[in-house]
């Protein structure tokens, strides 16, 4: 990616029904979004456990989403409202440490609504870019280089 | 023991639809150097015979024990590839797909150079996670040879007519006290001219079948539930569990014999919904002569309980202590046909404020000649003849505050009422104020020409401003033309041709059977090109004005579809369903309970040995009791912890 300006890794993780289907539909109508962008496929938002953020985070991850469907309108019930309690959670346990919350955030979404997909993740690459790298990649890389010398 | 995991890698070029922004070639080169991957290539098309045949071979060649196809997106061919891994001998949840047409070539289709990195990284991502994949079995349930159709209007009452003359017991569940939805309001319907409640003829019959004189309630295979709503939902293709709530009726139809006395000592009046405030009718109230079931009704919220019709019904049908009632149908497939209903345009051009501002439906019981009118159109202010009728079109259609879709028929609809009042009282003028006219239909352009031979008059532009003559009711409006300027119109009847919007209650319905509905509120079909009928969830269909704006011959065709789509699954006796659900490590557990809490289907049970089991048959494989458990004791198969992980692991792994 470009040399001058911070490309910044992001994963987001869909769920099969809603947001998922919000990223296709966004790619089959050509609608552009960074390729910063990386997505997971969890059956539900509610599937994700913090551990698979926190692993998005140490595996070099500058900004992790959590997407799923309408509040209302989980495929599951409920399993988006869910993730939102794990997802505030830990955003609050974030930042308390250098990481920060902001680099965690949620989003929901319908099926049919790729310009909401297209917008939150195009708006995250770019509050992630002002937020620059993730202080725990320094550190890993820091921790790599110590051992290897 | 630990298995020799073989991978084989198949890129798709998927024509130019891949292959324009990601170089296929250096992704198949990329992953064959990944650790585990014993075979790479790329194909045009993976999903051809030739693809699905070049699959099976290198399965067989290289004792591949999985296998990734980097193609579309899984929505469209998991299925199919699942299947050509199979038919080569491999379990089908072997198989691990990167989505590299949606995801990337396509989002990304003018930065190829960034698109080719992105594809490499949805393929290692598909190649760390199908290292960790775990064959998962099959099993098969019988099919319950019966369908729920919900909604018994236009739509739901073909769809269930068609099922059961193909033998199917099918229960019609219906909001409303009689069959016959938005279409019984319409006299007359475009195209035919003919009353809008006549179903197509069943083979070998060539007869039309007026759903009245067939009489759909006696029909043996159908079962039809009135005032009845789908309250709770569970379980999956061909065997849900629906619960049906079924307010009460009051009177027992089968004993009501019509006579109408209980209507005539009812004290209580109120407006008519029918005819949507144009007339009155009591609390206890034949919905409409023909109404199906052919009984009497008592509007539960309205009644005073005075208990005069009670005394006087000769057979005894009416229970004013009735109750609602809940039952469970057990169904194989679902039809979903709930329709729509005119857009109240309240705060649109006076509509709500002036008298003689009416909508389409409203003109349509006026134009029926067993409506409130007898078939006469009058100004509601003073119950005479207009001189003047304008129409306005796209009320609340084509309107980002209101609703952005156009609603297709409303073109029709006005056409078709201009002509009626032409013909019907010749000295009215009649005035079409429209941005666009849309009448893609095949025979529906003539009824564009003939108007305007009938002296129909159209007017280009968007009326601004409508106000009223206090003392005569006539509505003068401002018309910004299209063309430039405005134009001052008078007029003594203004009728506003209303948008289409999903029926009340659909998104709660959407919510209990876990349907998505789009921007508009419909629901949304499974594809718009391959699977047009389908829902998200397998066994559940789609017909009529639910799915989207709609007409008559529409509605009926995705009716019969809709019909012979359920056919062939109530017909097959069984299917299969994967295990692709939780389980539990007993030796983990703790029995804390807390995934049986979280579980939205009740489907974790602690056993007496304190340890969580799942009922596999309820279980629906959303994972939020393998996010909750404390010990990691439970595990969605197919979306076990280290499965995702890995995943992630593969996402974010570097070089290239």
């Amino acid at each position: 990616m470009g040399e001058s300006r911070f490309e910044p890794v992001v994963v987001v993780f869909c769920c099969w029904w809603c947001s998922y289907g919000a990223a296709d539909l966004a790619g089959a109508s050509k609608m552009s979004y960074p390729p910063n962008v990386r997505i997971v496929r969890v059956p539900c938002s509610g599937r994700i456990d913090p551990i698979h953020i926190l692993r998005a985070f140490l595996k070099g991850a500058d900004g992790v989403m959590v997407t799923g469907c309408l509040k209302d309108g989980c495929h599951y019930v409920d399993g988006n409202l869910k993730a939102e309690i794990r997802v505030n959670r830990l955003k609050e346990l974030l930042d308390e440490t250098p990481l920060g919350g902001d680099r965690l955030q949620m989003r929901f979404m319908s099926a049919a609504e790729s310009n909401k997909f297209v917008e939150a993740t195009s708006e995250f690459v770019e509050e992630i870019r002002r937020l620059g790298e993730s202080p725990l990649k320094k550190s890993i890389r820091r921790l790599v280089y110590v051992r290897e010398a | 023991m630990k298995e020799d995991v073989r991978i084989g890698v198949f890129v798709c070029h998927c024509g130019q639809n891949i292959a324009k922004s990601v170089d296929c070639e250096a992704v198949a080169d990329y992953a064959a150097k990944i650790p585990q991957v014993v075979y790479s290539t790329h194909y045009e098309f993976m999903c051809s015979e030739e693809g699905q045949q070049l699959i099976r071979e290198k399965i067989k060649e290289h004792k591949l024990n999985r296998v990734v196809v980097a193609s579309c997106s899984p929505k469209l061919h998991e299925e199919l590839f699942r299947r050509v891994v199979e038919e080569a001998g491999l379990n089908s949840f072997l198989f691990e797909m990167a989505n590299i047409r949606e995801h990337c070539s396509w989002a990304h289709i003018r930065e190829p150079e960034f698109a080719t990195q992105k594809a490499k990284h949805l393929v290692r991502a598909a190649i760390e996670r199908a290292k960790t994949l775990e064959e998962i079995g099959k099993t098969s349930v019988s099919i319950e040879p019966t369908a729920l159709v919900i909604g018994g209007g236009m739509a739901g009452t073909q769809a269930a007519m068609e099922l059961a003359e193909r033998g199917f017991d099918v229960h019609i569940v219906e909001r409303k006290a009689t069959l016959g939805g938005t279409a019984s309001q319409l006299g007359e319907v475009f195209l035919t001219g003919d009353c809008g409640i006549c179903l197509p003829p069943v083979l070998p019959e060539m007869h039309r079948r007026c759903m009245y004189k067939t009489n759909l309630a006696l029909h043996p295979r159908i079962s039809l539930h009135t005032l009845s709503t789908v309250e709770d939902f569970k379980g999956h293709v061909g065997n849900f569990e629906a619960t049906i709530r079924k307010e009460a009726r009051y009177i027992d139809e089968k004993a009501c014999i019509l006579c109408g006395r209980c209507e005539e000592v009812c004290p209580v009046e109120v407006p008519n919904e029918r005819d949507l405030g144009l007339s009155t009718r009591k609390a206890v109230y034949l919905p409409f002569p023909q109404a199906i079931p052919h009984s009497y009704v008592i509007d539960g919220e309205n009644c005073s309980r005075c208990g005069e019709c009670e005394k006087v019904c000769p057979t005894k049908a009416i229970d004013i202590n009735q109750q609602v009632q809940h039952f469970d149908l057990k169904v194989g497939a679902v039809i979903v046909a709930t329709g729509f209903e005119e857009f109240k345009p309240f705060g649109f051009f006076g509509f709500g404020e002036y008298e003689n501002v009416i909508t389409q439906l409203m003109l349509s019981r006026m134009l029926d000649p067993s409506g409130p009118t007898g078939g006469r159109v009058i100004r509601p202010s003073d119950g005479k003849a207009p001189d003047r009728v304008t129409m306005i079109q796209c009320v609340g259609s084509r309107d980002p505050q209101a609703n952005p879709h156009c609603s297709k028929i409303c073109c029709m609809i006005a056409l078709k009422h201009a002509k009626s009042i032409r013909e019907r009282c010749p000295s009215s003028d009649v005035t079409i104020c429209f941005e666009d006219i849309r009448l893609a239909g095949r025979d529906y352009e003539s009824y564009y020409t003939d108007s305007q031979e009938q002296g129909v008059g159209f007017l280009r532009g968007n009326v601004v401003e409508v106000s009223e003559d206090q003392n005569t009711h006539d509505l003068k409006l401002r018309v910004s033309l299209l063309s430039g300027g405005s134009e001052e119109l008078e007029t003594g009847l203004l009728i506003l041709s209303s948008a289409m919007v999903p029926s009340e209650g659909s998104e709660k319905l959407a919510r209990t059977l876990g349907l998505s509905i789009g921007p508009s509120g419909f629901f949304t079909e499974r594809h718009p090109k391959l699977a047009p009928l389908d829902t998200s969830i397998d066994g559940i269909y789609l017909c009529g004005a639910c799915q989207g704006p709609k007409d008559i011959p529409e509605s009926i065709t995705q009716a019969m579809g809709a019909a012979s789509r359920a056919s062939i699954l109530l017909k097959a006796g069984e299917v299969e369903v994967d295990l692709a659900k939780a389980a539990v490590n007993e030796d983990l557990c703790i029995g804390c309970g807390r995934c049986a809490t979280v579980c939205p289907y009740s489907a974790i049970e602690i056993d007496p040995s304190g340890k969580a089991s799942v009922i596999e048959a309820s279980c629906k494989g959303c994972g939020v009791c393998t996010a909750e458990c404390p010990t990691k004791a439970i595990q969605l198969r197919h979306f076990k912890d280290n499965q995702i992980l890995a995943a992630i692991d593969g996402i974010l792994a570097e070089g290239d």
